[in-house]
């Protein structure tokens, strides 16, 4: 409190907005000045030394760990001296910098508006409009001119605003009528306007080593009318300034350096920790009523508190972290390429599909190698990319590989042999395959399949490996113990499965002296170095490995790989313009007369003596084909049907 | 006219007389005598039945049944020569609906009308509509067991049974919702009660009567329940039952369609019931931790059921309309006033700093707890020798996203631990917090579940994280594993956690309470956050998910096979199991089969499967009708996805499962 209070002071002209009806020229003041500050170091291409931080927000910043594999893979690429990479990096960086060159130009315009409607309340309106627009222009990439994307983001505010009653309009209205909300509108009229981040910016000189580069929080960026509008924070997020240091930082180039400085104005001009300012304009403002009015709402503004806080945790959530990782690819080459927090792994192979022009396969996957352990993993589609590279640590030699694995997706290709917990390889009727599909994901709960059978286990610490009678179910791994049944009832759990992943042994035969090279491994995704915690099981041919694996993977994620399955097919199918028409309708052919084909089977057999044809003919008039082609596919199974 | 006489009162025309009891099948039933001919029709006998009875009545549920044929004369158009009825014929003109005592499959007795003239599945469908259970051909009916004559002399209490024969619904009308409940049940304060039984589980059964009521020992002993169901295509009155008899309602088919927790209170409630007793009593078998999954989930369900709240809040959705709201709240909040020190709490990330005594196991070190200065802030857990020593380096400092919580608590013992399971990269890293009393704890718990979670205690759920755990060490305290400290009246100890009640009867046998309910409680963490409907639909799905789930068993003797052995009929597949060991011996799956067979006489049942794959087996347990309408039953229930929103189809039902009549 009495830290904030002092740091207000410092920005100076505040000291007297404790009294709330003429403190709105003064806070414009102070906003003014700060601003031409801003816009003045921004032209002088300098570095300004923040003057103070905020120990607030320093603490909240979450940039305290683990950026540094993709630091790590940045450096080994550099030494490698793979330019071409640099390359591409280098032309995101010019675009940034066209991107930061516009929002400069869209700050000072905005400094002019403010000065111009000092005390029309309309301005207010302006500069939220503004404040969004940085968002808009660096997330499309271009230069853009403050007025013509005011249009826009008229556009988009008036659709916004819809959606959800907007701050500042309430706090127009609301001046209007009362003196007291003139702290309402002050607030706003900060956080839009940009405060120094002091914090973030020390954060990024303060550690010289380019680790932290990309770590800084985008959180002090997002401003109050973002907020607002929580529709708004998607576009905003896309292209924050402050995660392009990341890139900066390391290019080697003189030209990058000055890139550093440039964005690390940037820095402090976007990202502000309105939290702090704010809220201690606020205290400034309320320690100046009457104390009347404090008591009387007490109660509703401790629920109202407890709300904010919500907000703001989920302020907090809605940080978005970038970082450059690099891909290994099967050829041995490597490519570097930017991905964002949310970003998921479907989203990532999409784009390497994309950039590496390798055609468009189901396939497609990527591979993490925990290279100290001996072993690898392939990211499942809806799983989140950077989430799992960040249990990765600073010197880790672990890699990312983007390469084809039939592994992925043989589940669904080919079902029987996976679900139906069978020891032999089979063909099946891909009709069936579908209804067996169908059968086990599609049903209220996931059917896990029934997998059972010896495996080795090895020992803690040892390289001795024991058999045990190993089982799978949805609950976990279990196994009998010795001398019991196999019953329910006297199974020991070995392993829950929500903690842990399932990992692809290497060449264990050498390392631990394991029975055979089949081995998988389960462990917490966050452990990166040999431990207790990592068990170790071995199985006695590929077969049952991948059977164990995908029963593991089902178990874990249920509908979710499916739905994974579903969603890559589609995404490939897209891809080919004359090959997916053709091929979506044949399979939607099928899949609409293969059913009630088997369907007639059934109604067949009763042994009632009704037609047989009726239900068949029910059921297949509630298929709805939508193509042509597979109308036509459907005529001609069924002139195949009755053939028979 | 049939009757006619000539003076002397010799009949001249080929009429004769038929007499026709009034009332249910009882001889000493009062009776008219008619005079008819074989060209009457049924509506007309039945116009003079009335006329003959002359009493004011409403007679239009009224029907004849014909006791030797053992059939409704449904056919008002049709003559009696065409239905083949002479003088000798046995009629009785009775009620088409008659009362019956239902057992829910939350095991409440429930006496209602059911139709004893339509084939039983329209009669259940009937039921289900008045119960508000949407798909009714998952349900059927099954005779109530053989009662123990030894049984009778224990005394049983009298039990209640809900009645809903007064409750009439309107036909061909989609039942409409009032005060939250199907119109038919809020016409008084019975029927309210009644839909309250049926639409909130159940408070867990007296452990005692859980152990005393019978369980099946082997496969053999669940074979037995299956030859009670009775047969979809006939209705009641064909199969014996009689009015006033006690049936089981129970879900037959497990193939749970579109099961929807919002709308279908009643579908749900009675679903998790019966996957409830199913576990109970041992029907179904499971291991220890997915009992204790369910026994948490059963004790949460209770909690929520029996505190009222039917389904609101519980979670709390992490959506941006929250931050849309809670922002506008900000805004509203800013234009009034506000103590300071609400916007104090609000910028300052609330921390934890207190004195804990910490255990780290390591090997080779028998250290035990000791003192040291720890401070808890956003997720990260430091701890310092001394408190003079924290603004320096930590001892050790540890990130809890994404660790495990789990809570070791004596209360009696005033053992209040919390165990952190920390993973980083060298592993887990396991350590033990041992706070002084119940308040400490819970503010340390509340935080440490919320950092597992990535969280920090400026979350709003904290406060009520804290509140939950307090309430639980009461709970514990006052529950099965207390040290008898009755203290806190009646009310506490009745919501007191008694484990006995929530798992089967072996686990009672194997563990103390003592060892349950913290295992319990464990499990409930999970689970904590879970409205009634969630919950009780995570129940169902946990059900479903355990390797023997909906398998229905028949003790069967394959074609060449010398010995007895058990079918089990599951909604995709058969599978001959080993009677004596009771591996699985073989599955064959519903959707390779080409047709099957049902020779009646021989009791046979056929079955042909792709390539050229035969089997064949006579039934045993049960009759082979019950075989065939599961077979039946399980393919008319694959076809529900593709004919979703139609009406159902009772025609293609009855044609797969019945067809045994023209024998």
């Amino acid at each position: 409190m009495e830290q904030l209070s002092d740091e207000e002071i410092d920005h100076g002209a505040e000291e007297d907005s404790d009294k709330e009806d003429q403190d709105l020229d003064k806070m414009f003041g102070a906003w003014l000045g700060e601003l031409d500050k801003l816009t003045q170091s921004l032209d002088s291409d300098k570095p300004t030394e923040p003057i103070q931080r905020s120990p607030l927000r320093q603490e909240t910043n979450m940039a305290n760990f683990s950026y540094r594999f993709s630091i790590y893979n940045l450096n080994e690429a550099l030494n490698q001296g793979e330019t071409v990479d640099l390359d591409a990096l280098m032309a995101d960086l010019c675009s940034i910098e066209q991107e930061l060159s516009s929002i400069g130009a869209g700050n000072s315009k905005r400094q002019i508006t403010e000065t111009k409607a000092t005390q029309k309340l309309p301005a207010s309106r302006h500069t939220s409009k503004h404040g969004t627009l940085k968002g808009l222009s660096s997330s499309s990439n271009r230069i853009t001119k403050p007025s013509p994307a005011n249009y826009s983001l008229d556009d988009i505010t008036a659709q916004l605003e819809q959606a959800s009653l907007s701050m500042d309009e309430a706090a127009q209205q609301s001046v209007l009528e009362d003196a007291k909300p003139s702290v309402t509108n002050q607030h706003r009229r900060t956080a839009s306007a940009g405060t120094v981040s002091d914090a973030e910016a020390r954060s990024v000189s303060n550690s010289s080593r380019s680790s932290i580069a990309s770590a800084a929080s985008s959180m002090d960026s997002l401003d109050i009318d973002k907020v607002t509008r929580p529709q708004e924070l998607d576009l905003t997020h896309q292209g924050q300034p402050i995660t392009e240091h990341a890139i900066s930082l390391r290019c080697p180039s003189k030209q990058a350096k000055r890139q550093i400085d440039f964005t690390e104005e940037q820095a402090e001009l976007t990202p502000h920790s309105y939290l702090d300012r704010e809220t201690s304009l606020l205290l400034r403002n309320i320690a100046g009523k009457p104390s009347h009015l404090l008591t009387k709402e007490e109660q509703a503004a401790k629920l109202k508190a407890e709300k904010i806080r919500v907000a703001l945790e989920k302020i907090k959530e809605a940080q978005v972290k970038k970082l450059v990782i690099r891909v290994h690819m099967s050829d041995d080459s490597s490519k570097t390429m930017m991905v964002d927090e949310r970003q998921t792994v479907r989203q990532v192979l999409d784009n390497l599909m994309d950039k590496s022009h390798c055609g468009y396969s189901l396939d497609w996957s990527l591979v993490e190698t925990v290279s100290e352990l001996q072993m690898e993993r392939i990211f499942e589609d809806h799983e989140n990319l950077v989430e799992n590279l960040l249990n990765w640590t600073r010197d880790s030699q672990n890699k990312l590989i983007f390469m084809e694995r039939i592994e992925k997706y043989a589940l669904f290709k080919n079902p029987q042999n996976y679900l139906l917990g069978k020891k032999e390889t089979a063909e099946m009727a891909d009709r069936n395959k579908e209804v067996l599909l169908e059968e086990c994901f599609c049903g209220s709960s996931v059917t896990v399949p029934e997998i059972e059978g010896v495996l080795w286990l090895k020992d803690d610490g040892k390289k001795s490996w024991k058999k045990r009678y190993f089982l799978l179910r949805a609950s976990g791994i279990y196994y009998v113990p010795k001398g019991k049944a196999k019953v329910s009832r006297d199974l020991v759990c070995f392993l829950q499965l929500d903690h842990v992943n399932v990992y692809y042994g290497q060449d264990y035969r050498n390392k631990y002296k394991a029975p055979t090279d089949y081995c998988l491994v389960l462990k917490h995704p966050q452990i990166q170095k040999k431990s207790q915690y990592i068990k170790y099981l071995c199985c006695d041919d590929v077969r049952t490995l991948h059977q164990w694996v995908n029963g593991i993977r089902i178990a874990k994620y249920g509908k979710q790989l499916y739905m994974n399955y579903q969603e890559a097919l589609k995404r490939t199918e897209s891809a080919y313009d004359w090959t997916s028409l053709s091929s979506s309708s044949i399979k939607s052919g099928s899949s609409s007369s293969s059913i009630p084909e088997s369907q007639s089977n059934h109604s067949n057999q009763s042994d009632s003596g009704v037609s047989d044809t009726q239900p068949a003919g029910h059921v297949r008039s509630q298929s709805i084909v939508s193509s042509i082609f597979s109308e036509a596919w459907k005529r001609g199974t069924q002139l195949e049907e009755s053939s028979k | 006219m049939a009757g006619m006489k000539t003076a002397t009162g010799d009949y001249i025309d080929s009429s004769w007389e038929l007499r026709v009891f009034v009332g249910e099948e009882d001889p000493e039933a009062e009776s008219v005598t008619l005079r008819v001919t074989g060209e009457s029709h049924i509506g007309g006998v039945l116009l003079k039945i009335v006329e003959e009875i002359n009493r004011k009545q409403d007679w239009s549920d009224h029907a004849i049944w014909w006791e030797q044929k053992r059939q409704w004369l449904l056919q008002t158009h049709w003559t009696l020569d065409k239905y083949g009825i002479l003088a000798d014929a046995r009629l009785f003109f009775g009620p088409q609906h008659r009362p019956v005592i239902l057992r829910l499959p939350n095991r409440r007795a429930l006496r209602l009308r059911a139709s004893f003239s339509r084939p039983l599945f329209q009669a259940v469908a009937a039921v289900c509509r008045l119960l508000s259970i949407r798909h009714p051909e998952e349900m059927s009916l099954l005779r109530a067991p053989e009662k123990k004559e030894k049984k009778k002399k224990e005394k049983e209490p009298e039990e209640e049974v809900y009645d809903l024969t007064k409750v009439v619904l309107a036909g061909g009308v989609a039942p409409v919702s009032f005060r939250g409940m199907p119109a038919h049940f809020s016409d008084s304060a019975q029927t309210e009660a009644c839909y309250r039984m049926l639409s909130r589980p159940l408070a867990p059964p007296d452990p005692l009567l859980l152990q005393r009521l019978p369980r099946p020992s082997s496969l053999l002993d669940k074979t037995q329940l299956h030859s009670r169901w009775l047969d979809s295509s006939r209705c009641l009155m064909q199969q014996g039952v009689k009015a006033g008899d006690m049936l089981w309602l129970r879900f037959k088919y497990y193939s749970f369609f579109d099961l929807d927790p919002k709308t279908e209170p009643v579908r749900l409630t009675q679903l998790y019931e019966q996957a409830r007793w199913d576990l109970l009593l041992e029907e179904i078998d499971c291991t220890e931790e997915e009992m204790m999954v369910f026994a948490a989930l059963q004790y949460h369900i209770n909690k929520l059921s029996q505190s009222g709240e039917v389904d609101e809040p519980a979670g709390t959705d992490p959506g941006l309309d929250d931050l849309d709201a809670a922002l506008s709240n900000l805004e509203v909040k800013l234009e009034g006033s506000a103590p300071t020190d609400v916007l104090d709490s609000l910028t300052t990330i609330p921390e934890l700093k207190d004195h804990l005594r910490i255990f780290r196991p390591r090997k080779l070190t028998l250290k035990g707890y000791r003192q040291h200065w720890v401070v808890f802030k956003e997720t990260t857990l430091s701890y310092y020798k001394s408190q003079d020593e924290a603004p320096g380096d930590p001892i050790q400092q540890l990130n809890l996203k994404g660790c495990e919580v789990v809570p070791d608590v004596n209360v009696s013992g005033q053992k209040f631990c919390i165990k952190l399971l920390v993973p980083s990269p060298e592993g887990m890293s396991e350590i033990y917090l041992r706070c002084q009393d119940e308040q400490q704890y819970a503010r340390w718990m509340a935080g440490c579940r919320l950092a597992s979670k990535g969280r920090t205690m400026a979350d709003s759920s904290y406060s009520s994280e804290v509140q939950a755990i307090l309430a639980f060490l009461s709970l514990q305290r006052t529950g099965g594993g207390g040290s008898g400290n009755h203290s806190q009246g009646p009310d506490a100890s009745a919501e007191g956690l008694n484990p006995y009640g929530l798992v089967a009867p072996r686990f009672q046998r194997k563990f103390k309470a003592k060892q349950l309910t913290p295992r319990i409680l464990e499990a409930h963490q999970n689970v904590a956050q879970l409205s009634l409907s969630e919950a009780q639909l995570r129940f169902i799905q946990a059900w479903q998910s355990l390797p023997d789930f909906g398998i229905s068993y028949v003790v069967v003797r394959f074609k060449g096979s010398r010995k007895d052995e058990i079918l089990g009929i599951a909604n995709n597949r058969l599978i001959r199991i080993d009677l004596a060991v009771g591996d699985v011996v073989k599955t064959w799956r519903f959707s390779n089969m080409r047709q099957w067979n049902v020779n009646w006489d021989i009791r046979q049942v056929a079955i042909e499967f792709d390539e050229h794959i035969n089997v064949a087996f006579s039934c045993v347990s049960a009759s082979c009708r019950i075989v065939h309408e599961y077979i039946g039953g399980y393919i008319f229930l694959s076809t529900r996805e593709r004919a979703r929103g139609e009406e159902l189809d009772e025609d293609l039902f009855l044609q797969l499962t019945g067809g045994h009549e023209a024998f």
